[in-house]
């Protein structure tokens, strides 16, 4: 096996030791939950969680856990890494802009591709507008979200929208992909057209103005130290205080 | 390993400049380390200012408050006072250090880093992954934002969604890290801990596999910070002049970037090292904060040296803070002295307690001492010693109730008595509130029933039960704790104490309690 066999081989021996701790975990805190409300059903004052069945769970995990603990200080200690993850990811649109740069003009063939750009982001955005618009119609009514049955509530809200919502996202990706397949086009073009130029360069456009950018700075500064002092007023520092200094046992998914 | 080697191997491995502001700002958000031992958590007056970055204020370590906590509760509590704090605070972070903080002194973040340090194939970014970085926009709007600010609004009921639901800083830090000092929560874990401890798996291995995975698909608190990355002061600038559009900057960044300094660049500067023009640098306002090896452009030939003095006052100005923090906060502070509690001490002599003449109430709450003689219970009198575990017997005291009744424990003796410690702004002890009242109605005169509000209070007590028709008594905790302290109450909410006819605790817990475990306590109680 050559030595970048077996770098790879740790590095998926790693990966599956990680996968198994946390299947391993998982199962063990469901498994807890079913046997313990199992027992609540009967009676209903006994805990579905105890220490004693929490360090068992844990003790069955805990030579997987420590064989990747093992294996992930051997790997830093002989500098493994997936190589792969440090190489620089092309980025069709930053290789464009710096064509562009150089050139002294659009041809047709750029605004075309440009034009398609556009559409495909447009595209792409209304589509992914039309996907939250049911998450925005379910939101709008009130019965979805009753007083009582916050469980009930949760779930209904995650299986009626979380669908539309990734829907929507993987249109986004899918228009980003057919973007970038644009943008590969316009760099063909741009190549053309910088060999037809031979290498005219455009004159560097003068840096941006900040005058705009740091008078908002002063004025959102500003509005902020205001807000801050009118909380102090009103009381809402004290809110603060007085939620942080309790444990909201909900907040942190103690129960 | 040869002397060389072992250099080389440092010179790989050592921690840069970010990694030791990561720990260091880890460290002084969690300076008050004692709470990981005793459980408890850090209740003195720095808890009111929010930290820059994702810490959760529950966690036993936590000196400052979380800020996505925070906004969610301000906004859930809107209805009555706006939360005019907690946006100016945001609203300072966001225009000074935007996602600054993401990149530099968030402590979740560092801990999404050495996640990914673990040696395993890799997910490089993509525009599946970029197109992912919306998501967490609508986590913002919906779990932070609309939910809290509905249920608030709509029904008085405080519901910082994203905490409950998603959140994997209250997971590892309030509920794990509170956990193992107190084996009494293991109680109060269900559905919610099964469910969260799940997502945080899930993003933990995310995070191994993906770089920074929480923080750039589901952060609402880098979301909110990302909506300011055209104004921040600090952060990661680009020289226009020396740079080149080569697009090396981006094309090394594991974030989903398109540019420097976007929504999506968390200002790490890791870049600069991939800039072979020096046209990036770390700054604040007009100061170089980090500059490129070659320099920043028209910058005097000292410029290095005197930021390396700078930098090198800064950092001992750091650890002098960092020291008195952890002095502070774990030895000096007054607000970690116990506060001496009537439940404190269990005496061995009960009958003393209800046999002293009895004094006037002028406080709200005030331990009783009626005369045996007026006692109507006087046959289920206990032997067990005054205190407030099971087994013992729970001291006697007065409460004024809101409705302006008096609540006297020695007169509900031959009763089951139920008592609820409880607070406005706690989703579960409002949410229990009416299967109380439901035993109280079921069971009528052989159960007696007082709901005790913390004495911190946030809005009228009074005024939210308004019109709720409930039939127990209602009052609010003196100042000093007194009520809470006789059946060791504390920080945590809900808590339930249960007596039986003799006055004895037969349960005194900190948990939710359902309409069965009701039932069943009651059934036990009057046996």
């Amino acid at each position: 096996m050559s030595g970048f066999d077996r770098k790879k081989a740790c590095l998926i021996l790693q990966a599956v030791l990680c996968v198994w701790v946390a299947v391993l975990l998982s199962a063990a805190a469901v498994r807890i939950y079913r046997e313990g409300s199992a027992r609540k059903t009967e009676h209903p004052l006994e805990s579905v969680y105890t220490p004693e069945n929490a360090a068992e769970a844990l003790g069955r995990v805990s030579p997987v856990f420590f064989a990747s603990l093992g294996v992930t200080a051997a790997g830093l200690l002989l500098g493994l890494r997936d190589d792969g993850a440090v190489r620089p990811v092309r980025d069709p649109a930053a290789e464009r802009d710096l064509l562009l740069s150089r050139l002294s003009g659009t041809g047709e063939a750029l605004r075309r591709e440009r034009r398609i750009q556009r559409r495909i982001r447009l595209g792409g955005w209304t589509a992914f507008g039309l996907c939250l618009l049911p998450v925005l119609l379910y939101c709008l009514r009130r019965e979805h979200f009753p007083e009582a049955g916050l469980e009930a509530m949760i779930a209904s809200l995650a299986l009626r929208t979380f669908p539309w919502i990734l829907a929507g996202l993987l249109i986004l990706a899918g228009a980003a992909l057919a973007e970038r397949r644009s943008i590969l086009r316009e760099i063909d073009a741009a190549k053309a057209q910088l060999k037809a130029e031979k290498g005219a360069r455009k004159e560097a456009a003068g840096e941006p103005s900040r005058r705009p950018v740091n008078a908002a700075r002063v004025i959102l500064l500003l509005l902020a130290v205001l807000l801050i002092i009118l909380g102090t007023v009103n009381g809402s520092l004290k809110d603060v205080l007085l939620k942080a200094i309790n444990i909201c046992t909900e907040c942190v998914g103690l129960g | 390993m040869d002397k060389k080697q072992a250099e080389s191997w440092w010179q790989r491995h050592r921690p840069s400049a970010r990694r030791l502001v990561q720990v260091y700002s880890a460290l002084l958000y969690n300076a008050h380390l004692r709470g990981f031992v005793t459980g408890e958590i850090y209740r003195g007056g720095t808890k009111a200012v929010c930290v820059p970055g994702f810490n959760c204020y529950s966690c036993p370590g936590a000196v400052g408050a979380c800020p996505l906590g925070a906004l969610q509760n301000a906004l859930a509590s809107s209805g009555h006072r706006a939360g005019w704090y907690v946006l100016g605070i945001l609203l300072l972070y966001g225009v000074i250090l935007g996602r600054t903080v993401c990149g530099w002194i968030c402590p979740l973040g560092w801990i999404q880093e050495l996640l990914h340090r673990i040696p395993t194939p890799k997910i490089r970014k993509s525009a599946v992954t970029r197109a992912l970085t919306w998501l967490k926009y609508i986590v913002l709007v919906l779990f932070a934002v609309v939910l809290p600010l509905w249920y608030g609004l709509a029904y008085d009921v405080p519901l910082p969604a994203f905490c409950k639901y998603i959140c994997p800083a209250g997971t590892l830090e309030g509920a794990i890290g509170l956990l193992p000092a107190n084996p009494g929560f293991f109680g109060m874990l269900g559905i919610l801990f099964t469910r969260k401890f799940v997502i945080l798996l899930v993003i933990g291995l995310a995070c191994v596999f993906c770089y920074r995975s929480f923080c750039r698909f589901l952060c609402p608190l880098g979301a909110l910070y990302g909506l300011f990355s055209r104004i921040n002061i600090v952060g990661v600038k680009v020289d226009a002049n020396r740079c080149t559009h080569c697009g090396a900057c981006v094309t090394h960044c594991e974030m989903d970037v398109r540019r420097v300094g976007d929504r999506e660049c968390i200002q790490c500067g890791r870049c600069m090292d991939s800039c072979s023009q020096g046209a990036i640098s770390v700054k604040a306002g007009k100061i170089t904060l980090r500059a490129p090896e070659i320099g920043c452009a028209g910058e005097p030939e000292n410029a290095p040296e005197k930021r390396r003095s700078l930098a090198r006052i800064l950092w001992a100005a750091a650890l002098a803070l960092l020291c008195f923090a952890v002095l502070w906060y774990n030895v000096l502070d007054p607000a970690l002295r116990p506060k001496e509690t009537p439940a404190a001490a269990v005496t061995e002599a009960p009958a003393e307690a209800t046999k002293a003449p009895a004094e006037t109430t002028e406080a709200p709450v005030e331990t009783a001492t009626a005369p045996a003689e007026s006692d109507p219970a006087a046959a289920f009198r206990s032997d067990a010693p005054v205190g407030c575990e099971v087994g013992q017997q729970l001291e006697d005291f007065t409460a004024e109730c809101l409705d302006g009744s008096v609540f006297r424990l020695a007169e509900n003796r031959g009763k089951v008595v139920f008592i609820n410690l409880w607070a406005t702004w706690c989703t579960p002890c409002i949410q229990e509130l009416p299967h109380f009242d439901a035993l109280y109605r079921e069971h009528g005169d052989d159960i007696a029933v007082l709901a005790v509000h913390s004495q911190f209070v946030t809005e009228d007590p009074a005024a939210y039960l308004a019109g709720k028709g409930f039939g127990i008594s209602f009052a609010v905790d003196s100042s000093d704790g007194r009520l809470f302290g006789i059946v060791n109450g504390s920080a945590t909410l809900p808590q339930t104490v249960v007596l039986n006819r003799k006055g004895e605790v037969i349960y005194n817990q900190v948990r939710s309690v359902t309409p069965e475990q009701l039932n069943a306590l009651y059934e036990e109680a009057a046996r």
